[in-house]
């Protein structure tokens, strides 16, 4: 509807090999040059249009690699929209493409609503008659889609709890529109320190659900995970238990496991992406392996929970060394469950050369029949707020948590504002406030503040 | 009697029918643009009459007068001229919601206005009721009472709350017009006639009261400014300043009036019944306050003066329609107003009106080219919202007259945009009140900066004369100027700036600082940094507090100017008027209801249309987008 620059994920969702992001508008280019760093050291811009190029994909601020992929440019009009277009192809998993996303949002770009690539398309000709004609079914069926794809996810209960938080942003709103709209009542409107503590309640419960993103993809869609040790430590056996069939395969041999295999799987009632790798060491027999072992470096790097093996029948050694290495590379955020592996020999590992506690430290023999302790540690680390999940109040979606997350931006500013008696500006950051936050229920504000005001404030004059 | 034999009378280009706050700037801005016009009243006395409230302006109407004042219309001078007492409200909040407000006198205000009439060039006024008006050879001829025909190019309705009229109190109703002047009763009919849909309002108006039985000394007083402000660059600032102010005063109502009231609650029409048609939420009367709010235990009411030499006091906040006796025991129940001397008993008061949603904006209506529509006639209420209406109304009829292109206000350029847009694209099922709330470009669209938004368009029409208009370019260049200068002017880490920033509550700098960034930070204010802003220009301080309010909101003044930008090209795909909704494959059937019924005028508009969704509006423009590239 605007010419603002869209972006969203083309392929469908849920895992493929490779997935891909569709930037489109006027800038188009200039947002993914921000997170695009083509090998070739050249710019974007001055890259052939219509040609992959391969380069890394950055986080917004450019500091970390988040993968590597293709983009291809199209020049307006000759693209699927008729204007600027990037797409990014990046590797499938979700979390990995949510990343891209998110780094693409925070570098400019604004969430494509449904069917607003086509809609742009439309309008700029690039669509047939045909096509045109049934465009409206296609919203249509979006539209459907996404209530049949919320009826089944816990969206009831999300809805219920945006549904108290915008009814007290409609009230603090209604007060201050009726403070500022009829000066001379006394109309018992929200004192600022009222008005402040409310503002700050609603902001803070949006920060809850924003934090229960985290819980929501744990039970939707995943949680990237990665299984690190030594060569022979028991990744494989660890890998097949959790998995529960014999999908990679054991061997003594170390460096057998070549690539990075990623299954999804559940602990308890977490859904782990978990990847497992090959083994950690110095010497390379062969530049395959090689290749395997980078791969599997960057898996673990990017994980958000981090499977460390010790083999308790061996001294600490220089190999464990890299494998603390790796550990302190992760992203802040990320989660270590350090497991002792062959508990059934003797013990001749030095646990006091480990940075944790005994504590801490989960065991694991080849055989073992049950993993409740292990799905305790991890339920217990993603499902840090059970009230909130049993009561159905999390977010699983980008759309929801970047609504919420402007949210609170928002109600950060309007509170600003009172403290600085900038009411005219503070009116008007509730009521983007109110508006992004009932978009997240896909409810639009109306005029409902002001029938708000009416209801509540006994106007005279 | 509508039938009886009319005689040619004579005829004109522009008729305005009614000469309230919205058919005087109609009249006014046609015959100032040289269209040859006729103002029809009823009564001359009834010209610019105040039958409610005795005040203009206030929150977002404030705005409108501004407006109104910058393209050339009479209402801020007519105020100017008149005032009792001049409050800026809201001041404190932000400068986006500055409201003024004068207390007027209304029988100044009414002399004022039918003196400014009769020495208007172009301009007949004569007092007669329109009954009929009747398409005629492409124009439209009206007819008195008396059977005198007019014929003209373009008939402006502003007929306010005259139409098929009545005062309702108590068990009593009648058929009168505000202030019981003579109501229109046949101009409803020859509309419905044209196939006009007609609707009922309602409004109200409270009680007025003997200055001299009143008990002052137990009253608050609420006095003027101590700097009044005019509303027009037109009028002598100081001279506006020099004149003595009049007080206001505010007492309560307690739980023995509420007793009163809810004890006599079923002699009150509203609530027996007797009132169906509807009445503004945001100015009910006192017995629907206190059944609608059990809660709150006094109300305010505010005694504003009617007029310099006029001992009649208006209670406002007492709007009431019960019975007369009941109305008596509440205002003596009143702390200060025990012995009060009623001089006018408050009445409601049912009308006639349109649904608005008929008319284009431009205000006229889609069926009727040439038939325009103004002020409490479209649906709102007010003297601003209607003298904007009247004004929009007059000017376009007279731009019709002369051949020349239509002129639409939007949403993002003013008030008055935004409340026709409401009312054409919206509809309203109350009598619609403008409110700061309303606009969502408040921060852009404040009454400081209405000269700048629309005087062009005023010189344009020819409404705002050379002198003005150079005057207000030199004022604009003053205020970038000033603008540029802080933006450029750096001073370097000081002894003395630290100890005046540190005075003022704020932070300490160790690197040089930019004057319009210091002047960012809360609680600094222009005024506060001149002991260090050494080589700050001489300049007027309209000029000064115009440069600083641009300078502290100019980042958001920014972002809304951006939302505008985008809001405007919306604006600018347009529907063509005979685009035939049912026919277009995909629209859901209500939206084809709707849209067929409001038929707007662009993809924006059709936007705002409640019930109208956002794939409805993807089907429209590629219909649209198709038939353009079928051309």
């Amino acid at each position: 509807m605007s010419d603002a620059t869209i972006a969203a994920v083309s392929s469908p969702r849920g895992k493929g090999g490779v997935a891909v992001l569709r930037v489109s508008g006027p800038e188009a280019f200039s947002v993914c040059e921000r997170i695009f760093a083509p090998r070739s050291k050249r710019k974007l811009r001055e890259c052939p249009l219509r040609y992959q190029i391969y380069g890394d994909i950055l986080s917004s601020d450019g500091k970390s690699v988040l993968d590597d992929g293709l983009a291809t440019c199209f020049a307006a009009p000759h693209s699927f929209t008729g204007e600027d277009v990037v797409e990014l192809s990046c590797h499938g998993g979700e979390v990995v493409t949510a990343m891209v996303l998110e780094s693409l949002l925070e570098s400019g770009a604004s969430l494509a609503a449904p069917g607003e690539f086509s809609r742009r398309a439309l309008m700029n000709g690039k669509l047939s008659l045909t096509a045109a004609e049934g465009i409206a079914d296609l919203l249509d069926a979006k539209t459907k889609d996404a209530a049949l794809l919320s009826s089944k996810t816990v969206r009831g209960k999300l809805s219920e709890e945006i549904g108290r938080l915008s009814e007290m942003l409609l009230a603090a709103s209604a007060s201050l529109w009726a403070y500022l709209d009829y000066p001379e009542e006394d109309l018992q409107s929200l004192s600022d320190e009222e008005l402040v503590f409310s503002l700050e309640a609603i902001r803070d419960r949006c920060a809850l659900l924003v934090k229960s993103f985290q819980m929501g993809r744990a039970i939707q869609s995943g949680i990237s995970s990665a299984i690190v040790g030594k060569p022979n430590v028991g990744k494989s056996s660890f890998f097949n238990r959790l998995l529960g069939e014999e999908r990679a395969i054991v061997t003594a041999i170390p460096g057998t496991t070549r690539d990075v295999l990623e299954y999804p799987l559940h602990v308890g009632r977490v859904l782990l992406n978990l990847s497992d790798t090959a083994g950690v060491r110095r010497d390379f027999s062969d530049a395959v392996e090689q290749i395997g072992i980078d791969r599997a470096l960057a898996a673990v790097r990017e994980s958000e929970l981090v499977f460390a093996l010790f083999d308790s029948s061996r001294p600490f050694e220089k190999e464990d060394e890299l494998v603390l290495e790796a550990l302190s590379s992760l992203e802040e955020g990320s989660v270590v469950i350090p497991v002792l592996t062959k508990k059934d020999l003797p013990q001749r590992l030095e646990l006091d050369r480990l940075p944790f506690s005994p504590e801490e430290m989960l065991s694991f023999e080849k055989d073992a029949e049950d993993l409740s302790e292990l799905a305790f540690r991890v339920e217990k680390v993603f499902i840090s707020d059970e009230f909130a999940l049993r009561e159905g109040r999390i977010i699983t979606n980008v759309r929801q948590k970047t609504n919420l997350s402007k949210c609170i931006i928002l109600l950060e500013e309007a509170i600003d504002q009172v403290l600085t008696g900038c009411k005219d500006l503070a009116s008007l950051s509730l009521e983007s406030a109110l508006a992004v936050l009932l978009e997240v229920d896909g409810k639009s504000a109306g005029e409902k503040i002001l029938d708000e005001v009416f209801s509540r404030f006994c106007i005279g004059k | 009697m509508l039938d009886q034999i009319s005689f040619h009378a004579g005829s004109c280009r522009v008729a305005v029918v009614g000469a309230g706050h919205a058919g005087l700037e109609a009249a006014l801005a046609s015959a100032r643009m040289g269209v040859d016009t006729v103002l029809f009243t009823l009564s001359l006395e009834a010209i610019g009459n105040m039958p409610c409230n005795p005040s203009i302006g206030g929150t977002g109407k404030g705005h409108l007068v501004f407006e109104i004042d910058a393209l050339g219309g009479e209402m801020g001078k007519a105020s100017d001229a008149t005032s009792l007492q001049s409050r800026m409200l809201n001041l404190g909040k932000g400068p986006a919601v500055h409201s003024l407000r004068h207390q007027s006198d209304r029988r100044a205000y009414h002399h004022y206005m039918k003196i400014c009439c009769e020495n208007t060039k172009n301009l007949r006024l004569v007092q007669a009721e329109i009954c009929r008006i009747n398409p005629f050879e492409g124009g439209y001829r009206v007819i008195t009472r008396f059977g005198a025909s007019y014929d003209c190019t373009c008939v402006v309705v502003c007929a306010g709350t005259y139409l098929k009229s009545n005062i309702v109190v108590g068990d009593v109703s009648y058929s009168a017009g505000p202030d019981h002047f003579y109501p229109a009763d046949y101009l409803s009919t020859s509309l419905e006639k044209m196939g006009i849909a007609l609707r009922r309002f309602k409004t109200g108006t409270p009680p007025r009261i003997h200055a001299d039985s009143i008990r002052y000394e137990v009253c608050e007083v609420q006095e003027g400014d101590v700097n009044p402000t005019p509303f027009s660059d037109q009028t002598d600032g100081e001279r506006f300043a020099a004149k003595k102010q009049k007080n206001c005063y505010v007492v309560y109502t307690n739980e023995k009036t509420h007793e009163i009231i809810r004890s006599n609650i079923h002699r009150s029409p509203l609530y027996s019944g007797k009132i169906k048609s509807t009445g503004p939420r945001y100015c009910p009367s006192i017995e629907d306050k206190i059944m609608r709010f059990p809660d709150k235990e006094r109300h305010q009411l505010f005694l504003e003066p009617v007029g310099a030499d006029t001992k009649e006091i208006y209670v406002q906040g007492l709007s009431s329609s019960l019975p007369e006796d009941v109305q008596n025991q509440v205002i003596h129940s009143i702390v200060g107003l025990e012995n009060a001397q009623v001089m006018r008993t408050a009445y409601a008061i049912e009308y006639d009106c349109i649904d608005p949603t008929q008319l284009r904006p431009t205000l006229e209506f889609k069926d009727h080219p040439g038939l325009f529509g103004a002020g409490q006639f479209n649906g709102t209420s007010g003297y601003e919202e209607a003298a904007c209406q009247g004004l929009v109304a007059g000017i376009n009829a007279a731009l019709r007259c002369l051949g020349k292109g239509e002129m639409v206000l939007t949403r993002q350029t003013c008030y008055i945009g935004t409340l026709i847009d409401d009312l054409v694209t919206k509809g309203t099922n109350e009598p619609y009140r403008m409110m700061t709330s309303r606009c969502e470009y408040r921060l852009i669209l404040r009454q400081d900066n209405a000269d700048r938004r629309l005087m062009e368009i005023g010189y344009g029409l020819g409404l705002v004369d050379e002198k003005r208009y150079a005057e207000k370019q030199k004022l604009f260049a003053q205020i970038d100027g000033e603008i540029a200068r802080a933006e450029s002017t750096y001073f370097s880490p000081s002894q003395k700036l630290n100890d005046l920033l540190i005075s003022l509550g704020s932070q300490s700098v160790s690197c040089g600082v930019k004057l319009a960034d210091l002047l960012r930070r809360p609680g600094i204010s222009y005024r506060d940094l001149a002991p260090i802003d050494e080589n700050r220009p001489l300049l007027p301080e309209e000029a000064l507090e115009r440069a600083e309010i641009e300078i502290k909101y100019a980042g958001y003044i920014k972002r809304q100017l951006q939302q505008a930008e985008q809001f405007k090209k919306m604006e600018e795909k347009p529907i063509p008027a005979d685009t035939d909704y049912s026919a277009i494959r995909g629209l859901r059937l209500e939206a084809v209801q709707k849209l067929s019924a409001i038929r707007p005028e662009s993809i924006g508009r059709a936007s705002r249309i409640s019930g109208v969704s956002p794939a409805d509006i993807s089907v429209l423009m590629i219909y649209l987008n198709m038939r353009e590239r079928e051309k």
